[in-house]
């Protein structure tokens, strides 16, 4: 399989950081290079605000979540099979962790079981 | 020799876990208003769940993805989108009726106000939510789910014309009254195949970490375990159709459904059916709002599941929480649980086709099941019943009219 | 882009229609028919006599008793509304009646709904 359809078909699938936490979908692809004949997956854009490249029902719910994107060059992948899995953690590539909910959820006892 | 163990387990919750308040309206309204003759469409709906579970089951295992996982890979955001909303506006009306439906239940045991009843099941409910564990859950619905057999017993007791029973396996359409008989038809298949049964099952093994080696289990599961729930779903029928038809009675409420076990067993006859009730209901009510949860954490690339903690799935956790708390709020209006219910049935079976469209095409998908893909039989079976949900789909809301919602 | 958007909301609206007409003619289950009025009446009837039988021979609960007897006579009261002939009204009259004193003299209430049932029957044919 190419590069480029390696990259293509990853589209929608899950991100997985380094230490096996979920962190989002791929919910878009800055592809380079068309023009010139050999595209190339440049990065990896992830975040309600990067559905606006997915149609017309795309750009309507990136109005209502109105997030943030997230770029992951290329390189920051490690593999690529049922998951996308990256080479670092969400943290040190700035990915939401669920923080906010995170915190609210922590609060009420017995929120490990 | 655990092995086996562990197949029976599951088969004996997938039984007690099938039944929901959708199939204990329906069945019983469908015996008492057309006896045995809809016997068949009990057989359809049931074949149906078994083949998509085990498809579902197999995907989940071999692919290690659950359903919404796979809709919106295979068929790209806007139309994942589109299936996620139509789902949770479903699952959200199903939520409602179970939850009406336990209070409605509590307060047959209790005679307590209902209003009342519906908190103490709300908080009831989110305490288990909560505290249990994922294994836990399924098995303690699933097994005193269970003790609906005791509508089995009351169909023997109640000596139906067996020949008769036995007509009922073969459609035919000779009524007057097409319009409710086809209503009937649809609530039926829609009860039987309801979605968030197979977001749960298939989110429920990968929660397990179900893979190839556990194919048979899955299979045996969904095999003997839904076929055995569709025995319960007979014996509502049977017993309904022996017990209330000759008399004339048209069930309008949970309490009718639990005199057709107390008529012909007394006393234990009722309690049984109503513990029955309260626990395939809550289990029901338990599942449909996981499914809520796994299909927005699924979709949107949360983490998601109980196995991970309520903290460590932070909003999946909150997802169902609030799932909870709406459908408590839309029976909380004082709506009328039984019609919430037909309404949720009829309203997933529209929905249907693009609920297990996306699964089928999942399993025959080679990039993911390797060669664990749809066999000739799989297809033939998931294509066929494809078919009878589109028809039933279209169907279903001009039926729901033209019937008069089942009245005639 | 303006008429794009618009264009997006014709099904939307549509399927909203559909869905509150749906809700509307699913409300309206009661019906006018004097023939069906009376069955609706002799089911009732019906029901609460197989509960009444079961009091009175110690086969129910006290709880579920009340219960069901008094969800039976809500439906009586819903059906009520919409009756016009004196027979059906007296009928139903009857039938509340007997439910009401279901739970504190069961026998009582099922012969009462016995008849009752069977009197429903005559007036449907």
């Amino acid at each position: 399989m190419s590069e480029i359809d390696l990259g293509l078909g990853i589209l929608d699938h899950q991100l997985v950081d380094s230490a096996g936490h979920h962190c989002g979908k791929v919910d878009d692809l800055e592809l380079e290079g068309v023009r010139d004949g050999t595209p190339r997956v440049a990065a990896i854009l992830t975040g309600s605000s990067a559905w606006r490249g997915r149609g017309l029902l795309g750009r309507l719910a990136a109005a209502i979540a109105r997030g943030r994107t997230v770029r992951i060059p290329w390189e920051e992948v490690k593999e690529v099979h049922a998951e996308v899995e990256l080479r670092r953690t969400a943290h040190e590539l700035r990915l939401a962790r669920e923080e906010h909910a995170r915190r609210v959820v922590e609060r009420i006892p017995g929120a490990s079981l | 020799m655990k092995n086996v163990f562990a197949i029976a387990l599951g088969i004996l919750a997938a039984i007690g876990g099938f039944v929901d308040i959708g199939d204990i309206v329906f069945n019983t309204a469908a015996g008492a208003t057309f006896g045995y003759e809809l016997l068949w469409a009990v057989v359809i709906g049931v074949g149906g769940i078994i083949t998509y579970a085990e498809m579902c089951g197999r995907v989940a295992a071999v692919s290690e993805r659950a359903v919404f996982d796979a809709v919106r890979e295979r068929l790209g955001f806007q139309v994942g989108l589109v299936a996620l909303v139509a789902a949770q506006f479903v699952n959200l009306l199903t939520i409602a009726a179970e939850v009406g439906g336990v209070a409605l239940v509590l307060q047959l045991l209790s005679g307590l106000p209902y209003r009342a009843l519906l908190v103490l099941a709300l908080l009831a409910l989110a305490l288990v939510l909560w505290l249990m564990p994922f294994s836990w859950i399924e098995r303690v619905f699933g097994y005193i789910g269970l003790a609906l057999l005791v509508f089995a017993v009351a169909a023997i007791k109640l000596h139906p014309d067996w020949a008769q029973v036995a007509r009922g396996f073969v459609p035919k359409a000779e009524t007057d009254n097409l319009a409710v008989y086809g209503y009937y038809v649809v609530g039926l298949i829609g009860a039987a195949m309801i979605p968030y049964e197979v977001y749960f099952y298939s989110s429920g093994a990968v929660e397990e970490g179900w893979r190839p080696k556990d194919l048979g289990v899955n299979r045996a599961n969904a095999i003997v375990g839904y076929t055995l729930g569709g025995v319960l779903s007979f014996a509502l029928m049977i017993s309904a159709g022996a017990l209330l038809l000759p008399q004339g009675i048209s069930p309008e409420h949970l309490g009718s459904v639990a005199l057709v076990a107390e008529v012909p067993l007394g006393q234990i006859g009722l309690i049984l059916a109503l513990v029955g009730m309260l626990f395939a209901i809550s289990g029901a009510a338990i599942d449909s709002v996981f499914a809520g949860a796994y299909n927005l954490g699924q979709f949107f690339g949360w983490e998601w599941g109980k196995y991970r903690h309520n903290a460590g799935a932070p909003r999946f956790t909150i997802t169902w929480a609030v799932m909870l708390v709406l459908g408590f709020l839309i029976v909380m209006t004082g709506v009328d649980p039984i019609l919430v219910t037909e309404l949720s049935v009829v309203f997933s079976v529209v929905a249907l086709p693009l609920t297990y469209l996306p699964i089928l095409l999942v399993a025959n998908d080679r990039a993911y099941m390797g060669r664990y893909g749809n066999g000739v039989v799989g297809n033939v079976f998931g294509v066929f019943y494809l078919a009878v949900l589109v028809v039933v789909a279209l169907a279903a809301i001009p039926l729901l009219i033209a019937s008069n919602m089942g009245q005639g | 882009m303006r008429a794009a958007r618009t264009g997006q909301n014709v099904p939307v609206r549509l399927a909203l229609v559909l869905v509150a007409v749906a809700l509307l003619l699913a409300g309206c289950g009661e019906s006018t028919d004097p023939k069906k009025q009376a069955e609706d009446l002799g089911s009732v009837a019906a029901e609460g006599a197989l509960l009444a039988h079961d009091a009175a021979d110690g086969a129910s609960t006290g709880p579920f008793t009340r219960v069901h007897s008094e969800v039976l006579r809500e439906d009586v009261h819903k059906l009520e509304a919409k009756l016009k002939q004196r027979p059906l009204v007296r009928l139903a009259d009857e039938i509340s009646s007997a439910l009401d004193e279901l739970p504190d003299q069961p026998d009582a209430a099922a012969r009462r709904l016995d008849d009752a049932a069977d009197r429903a029957d005559e007036l449907a044919q």
